[in-house]
């Protein structure tokens, strides 16, 4: 079976007044039906926009947005990148790919109860639904995650930062979407329902595709089947969880690993010298080699290709060709 | 502070209506000062300074004007609160009689031009929040050359235009004389509508139409400026994305957008329906039309005192009836104040 969604060498550009900003700079990626795929990386490294890129929400401003999105449905293919607006909105957009928000706290709209919400939008893609199978489809979709039916009788002011994050996964979830984008689902969360969260999500795993966007290593080894590491709006290692996580092939997934505390180590901390570089104007060559301990020549001036190091595991990195 | 949340509508009317009394006697205490300090006597203003003395200090007998200030003022406050807002010193008759007479003119004039100038706040907004760039940019143009517009100016304009060069409109007056209809509720077109009678109906909205336009125009400015912000500023939150996100059409969107922006949009056109009623005093004198404005500016030229003050008294209380139907038409559109919690 080929992979439910291929994306080939995207760009997402944008204008930042006279500046342009690199945010997704020719990713390339794959995943297959039933997957778990985290993003991982830093603040600013374009993990969130890369979302935002394959949905095709693109900010007012974007300067540059090529490669390919390719989403297959049975026989049927789409490219989100280059398909037409209308065909969009209606054969793909939340259909076959929907996305939790980072922003979920303002997510659902204000004035409208839960109920009246979820079913604006089912009714827009399931014409044949009335309001009352509608909202008894809102009523299964919200008891899925958890919450009782009385929440779709609320408006979102009367609802916790939790079950609004589980509203979002409920309608993320409703149309039976192939892929669901999750950007950040447990940043806003406090620790008891970022755990109620995440076992939702576990227990969501197989039946729908997920790009997990995160900065948080502990939930993507958790959760995700493989992780690719974005570093400076590229990809800079992707492969198994165990494998990037066990033994991170590029520099900066172990850097970035040892940053991270864990309870069954005990090592100092440690953390990465410098800054995430500008997505303006991002160094010449391997982008992480100015915060690199193994820097050499040709890194500050060769941007390294993608190697493969081990089954289904690949990175890039000068190190890994010599 | 008052806050409509926290207590029964009924409860909240009562206490509004309690809060509105000390801003009237306010008013009511500047309105009757001013009126004194203007100079000029009502009572020669009414007969001509030729009349003899003897007559003269009758008839200020006779309306109390020879009396302390201070008295003539306690006479009057009671008056008021008793319901009583005296009588005209020009035709003697009761100033309520007088107002009532006047005020349906004001009303069919204030409600068509607000309906103007929501029609074309609303139609440029959307067009503004939906093509954005160059039609935005001229919408707003036009939003501000509309505000500043100068009634009286903008009035003779239209006057010209329609009145006098291409005769398609009359250019003053609320109807074509003897074909008034049957005093039902005071509006001619409603009453001309009720009974069924044609021509009246199509002389009295040939009548509005000119002053209504000229004056909805004015109005439109603030409203469509309002109105594209508030969309404006709303299409950047996070719940439009979502709407985006979930295939909505455009233009679903941007009826969400302007859905959740309604109720500082409906508290705008609420205050502006207290500015309009104050414009109409222009456009009023303008297309000499019959309303409370004219009264207003004939009284004053005569120093008619009680007709002047109950005027005054009179737009008060529409603005305050205003504001509570604004605030009570919020309650039924917003659910945080519905459900009388804020976040």
């Amino acid at each position: 079976m080929p992979p439910v969604l291929v994306v080939e060498g995207l760009r997402l550009y944008y204008g930042m007044g006279k500046d342009v900003v690199k945010a997704v700079d020719g990713v390339s990626l794959e995943l297959d039906r039933g997957e778990v795929l985290a993003v991982v990386g830093e603040s600013g490294s374009g993990k969130s926009s890369l979302g935002y890129a394959i949905m095709r929400l693109l900010p007012e401003n974007v300067v540059l947005y090529d490669g390919r999105i390719l989403l297959h449905d049975g026989g049927a293919e789409f490219d989100i990148v280059s398909m037409d607006e209308e065909a969009l909105r209606r054969d793909v957009r939340w259909k076959r790919i929907s996305m939790v928000f980072q922003a979920s706290m303002n997510a659902i709209d204000p004035v409208s109860t839960i109920g009246d919400f979820i079913y604006r939008i089912v009714r827009e893609h399931r014409p044949d639904l009335d309001k009352r199978r509608g909202l008894a489809a809102a009523a299964e979709a919200i008891k899925s995650v958890g919450l009782p039916v009385s929440v779709l009788d609320m408006y979102p002011f009367e609802l916790s930062g939790g079950m609004k994050q589980r509203v979002m996964i409920a309608l993320a979830l409703i149309l039976r979407p192939l892929v669901v984008i999750l950007d950040e689902p447990t940043s806003a969360l406090d620790v008891i329902t970022q755990a109620n969260v995440i076992s939702l999500l576990k227990s969501l795993r197989g039946d729908v595709s997920m790009i997990l966007i995160t900065h948080d290593l502990a939930l993507a080894s958790e959760i995700a089947d493989r992780i690719a590491v974005m570093y400076a709006g590229k990809i800079v290692e992707i492969g198994p969880s165990d494998a990037v996580l066990t033994s991170p092939r590029h520099p900066y997934t172990g850097a970035l690993l040892e940053s991270t505390p864990t309870l069954r180590q005990d090592r100092a901390l440690s953390s990465i010298p410098g800054r995430v570089p500008s997505l303006i104007r991002p160094p010449p060559g391997c982008r992480f080699h100015p915060r690199c301990g193994h820097a050499m020549d040709i890194c500050r001036s060769e941007e390294p290709p993608m190697v493969d190091v081990g089954p289904g595991h690949r990175a890039a990195c000068w190190l890994l060709r010599t | 502070m008052l806050a409509l949340e926290d207590m029964s509508p009924l409860r909240y009317i009562l206490l509004r209506l309690a809060l509105a009394l000390p801003t009237m006697l306010i008013l009511l205490t500047v309105v009757f000062l001013i009126l004194r300090v203007i100079p000029g006597n009502p009572i020669e203003a009414m007969v001509g300074q030729k009349a003899p003395p003897e007559y003269i200090q009758q008839l200020m007998e006779q309306t109390g004007l020879n009396k302390p200030l201070y008295v003539q003022y306690l006479d009057y406050i009671r008056g008021v609160f008793t319901g009583d807002l005296g009588r005209s010193f020009i035709d003697n008759r009761p100033v309520i009689a007088d107002i009532m007479d006047r005020f349906p003119a004001t009303v069919e004039l204030a409600v068509f031009s607000f309906l103007v100038s929501i029609a074309i706040g609303h139609a440029l907004a959307f067009l503004a929040a939906y093509f954005r760039r160059g039609v935005d940019e001229a919408v707003r143009l036009y939003a501000i050359i509309a505000y500043i517009l100068f009634i009286p100016f903008f009035g003779l304009a239209l006057q010209l235009i329609f009145g006098v060069y291409l005769r398609w409109l009359p250019i003053g007056g609320r109807i074509t004389p003897g074909l008034e209809p049957p005093h039902i509720t005071g509006l001619y077109v409603v009453d001309a509508a009720i009974s069924g009678d044609w021509p009246a109906l199509v002389s009295a909205l040939k009548h509005l139409a000119l002053p209504s336009i000229t004056l909805g125009i004015v109005i439109s400015g603030v409203f469509t400026r309002f109105i594209r912000n508030n969309m404006v500023k709303t299409l950047e939150e996070d719940f439009i994305t979502t709407y985006r996100a979930a295939g909505l059409p455009r233009w679903r969107v941007l009826m969400r957008a302007y859905r959740a922006a309604l109720v500082p949009t409906i508290t705008m056109m609420g205050l502006q329906l207290a500015l309009l009623l104050q414009g109409a005093v222009l456009t009023e004198t303008t297309f000499s039309w019959p309303g409370l404005g004219t009264l207003l500016l004939e009284r004053i030229q005569y120093l008619d005192y009680p007709t002047v003050q109950g005027v005054v008294i009179f737009y008060v209380l529409i603005v305050v009836f205003i504001n509570i139907a604004v605030d009570l038409v919020n309650l039924a559109v917003d659910p945080r104040l519905r459900r009388g919690v804020w976040q």
